[in-house]
């Protein structure tokens, strides 16, 4: 054959998937202010070193319970003084990494275990979705709380436990999705050119897996976050002084009659947050749909 | 001459779980086929939906395990193991029927034509470089086609992308399943023609599987009637379609539209639908559709019986069967 004829000769480029659904994604305005709104909240927790002249950990006593808009506490203080808005932004690195690493370590194994059960298929896939199902047996919140509470409280053990508790529900997903694509003639056809398990996995079965169980894992960012908020509220995650928003808003609570702003901030960026995940991912999902 | 490839007693069975603790019911899907494409041939399959083709095309190309039976690649048989069967696979491939389906929606159309030789250890830049000549091959111009998307192309092109695909490995033998049966007419053609050009210029036999009878009267040397699961008749095309000796074949050539009022055949067409391939009673397994049905027909499975180049498995072609009409009609 002739193979050098074609081979250097430039040719037409269809815009990748990836370009396609962030170009789709970009006209719809839900999605973009959900993005803008995690952008803000999610750089400013970042950046908190920088963007904030108070130390976390330390309040005056004078100053308790000052209310918004107070001069050199734009949010106020808390119950010890201590500065809001510094506080909400180091209780937001808390808060996100307890929810983002959960999703990111079930994304990990769930995502693993749902492609292996999926593709393989018969005993293997059995053993695992049986498996699976009897930590489904239990409703998630109480299962985190049973083993966070088993392991004792802090950071690290939410986060396994939370973790735990995803697993399931993403190996579910992606054990569907595998499922549907393993029938697809051109999984067939990679197999007849001759292919092992194992690129066809990479190649052929992931790229198409992974677009619906994104969505999914993003929709359970905010389910995460709701949830490590919710362990560090009953004491089973972080531990005072570490600002955590679930934490604050446990401590805040005798402050609700006399400063309810003050006691609501944490809820309001809790809301926040997972609220955008949430639309994020629907309009994720959207966008990511062939037409 | 040796046979390129050659199926010997091929079968295949499906259990159907019925219920918890109810007994397991068997489909045969396919039953003893034994079929042998001569090299430079094309081999066409034709049945109603339903009557093992597809089946058999999976079984011969490794994509489902066969209970017994065969595939003979020159003929030696081709073991069970993964280097076999992936030498087997570099001069065997086939092009499925949906054309979007057999395409993965994620990779550029030069991209799933380069995916197999890549597999078989050719470096990424010389794949493309061949994936791209075989698109020039099939009519796309690379330029325009080789970095679109499966769904950015029309259906006839996309046919064409899988066929370029299946012609990637340099494979002697190409299987077509139902390939050009989801194909506008025009475009069918347009089809056809090019794979009878690619047969000579790449020396390929073909195995081509359909239910429209004209188009396999067109492109094959020989054509094997399956009825459930089993051959019931194979001949060399001309033959078939001129004296066809199964009461099936008859009954299907009749169901066959013509232009011309003087080859209309009063052959009474078939009623009904096939039986169900579950539990098979003993006998023939077209007897409660045949027109010529008899008590032979009822108790005893007829064998295929050949006679030069014609096989044919029915009692009437049998004159020691024992069926009233044997002899006559055949």
């Amino acid at each position: 054959m002739t193979a050098t004829l074609t081979q250097d000769a430039p040719i037409e480029r269809s815009t990748g998937y990836w370009a396609g659904v962030w170009s789709r994604l970009r006209k719809d305005p839900v999605s973009l202010a959900c993005m803008a709104v995690l952008a803000v909240i999610v750089g400013a927790c970042v950046l908190a070193p920088w963007l904030t002249s108070h130390d976390p950990a330390v309040g005056s006593v004078i100053l308790r319970l000052k209310p918004v808009g107070t001069q050199g506490h734009i949010l106020g203080t808390d119950e010890l003084g201590r500065d809001m808005l510094t506080r909400l932004l180091y209780g937001g690195r808390t808060s996100l990494v307890m929810g983002a690493v959960p999703v990111a370590l079930a994304l990990l194994i769930g995502g693993s275990l749902g492609m292996v059960a999926g593709f393989v298929g018969g005993r293997v896939n059995t053993a695992i979705m049986r498996s699976v199902d009897v930590v489904f047996a239990f409703p998630s919140i109480l299962l985190a709380v049973a083993i966070a509470g088993a392991m004792g409280a802090g950071i690290v053990n939410a986060l396994l436990a939370l973790t735990i508790v995803l697993i399931p529900p993403l190996v579910r997903v992606t054990e569907a999705a595998t499922t549907q694509v393993r029938r697809l003639d051109y999984v067939e056809a990679a197999r007849a050119s001759g292919a092992g398990a194992f690129t066809i996995l990479r190649v052929h079965v992931m790229g198409n897996v992974l677009g619906p169980v994104l969505v999914y894992a993003a929709s359970q960012l905010s389910v995460a976050i709701i949830m490590a908020a919710g362990l560090s509220f009953i004491g089973l995650g972080a531990k005072p002084p570490t600002p955590e928003w679930g934490l604050m808003l446990n401590t805040l609570r005798g402050a609700i009659y006399s400063q309810p702003l003050l006691a609501a901030l944490p809820g309001v960026f809790i809301f926040a947050v997972s609220l955008s995940f949430n639309l994020l991912s629907d309009g994720l999902r959207q966008a990511m749909e062939l037409r | 001459m040796t046979p390129v490839l050659e199926t010997v007693g091929l079968s295949k069975s499906f259990d159907l779980r019925s219920g918890f603790g109810q007994p397991t019911r068997r489909v045969q899907a396919v039953s003893g086929v034994n079929l042998a494409l001569m090299p430079g041939h094309t081999l066409g399959i034709v049945g109603e939906s339903g009557c093992g083709k597809s089946t058999t095309a999976r079984l011969i190309m490794g994509l489902m395990p066969a209970d017994s039976g065969d595939v003979l690649l020159d003929g030696k048989a081709v073991g069970t193991g993964s280097a076999a069967m992936r030498g087997f696979r570099r001069n065997v491939q086939m092009v499925f029927q949906d054309s979007s389906a057999s395409l993965n929606p994620r990779l550029t159309l030069e991209r799933s034509v380069a995916f197999g030789p890549q597999v078989h250890g050719l470096p990424a830049r010389e794949a493309i470089a061949r994936a791209r000549d075989l698109l020039a091959r099939v009519g796309l111009d690379p330029a325009r086609f080789a970095g679109r998307y499966p769904h950015e192309v029309s259906g006839g092109q996309r046919q064409r992308v899988n066929i370029a695909r299946a012609l990637a490995l340099q494979p002697r033998v190409v299987i077509f399943d139902e390939a050009v049966s989801a194909l506008d007419k025009s475009v069918e053609a347009q089809v056809l023609n090019l794979l009878a050009d690619l047969k000579a210029e790449f020396s390929l036999s073909y195995i081509f599987i359909s239910h429209d009878l004209n188009v396999v009267r067109h492109v094959s040397d020989e054509v094997v009637v399956m009825y459930l699961g089993q051959v019931i008749e194979r001949a060399p095309a001309a033959d078939l379609y001129a004296a066809p000796a199964h009461p099936y074949t008859r009954a299907l050539l009749a169901s066959m539209p013509s232009h011309d009022p003087d080859r209309r055949t009063t052959y009474p067409p078939l009623t009904g639908d096939p039986p169900s391939p579950i539990d098979l009673p003993p006998g023939c397994r077209f007897a409660p559709r045949c027109p010529l049905v008899a008590d032979v027909c009822l108790a005893r499975a007829p064998a295929l019986a050949v006679r030069g180049r014609h096989a044919c498995a029915c009692h009437l072609a049998d004159a020691g069967s024992g069926h009233p009409q044997a002899g006559a009609t055949a």
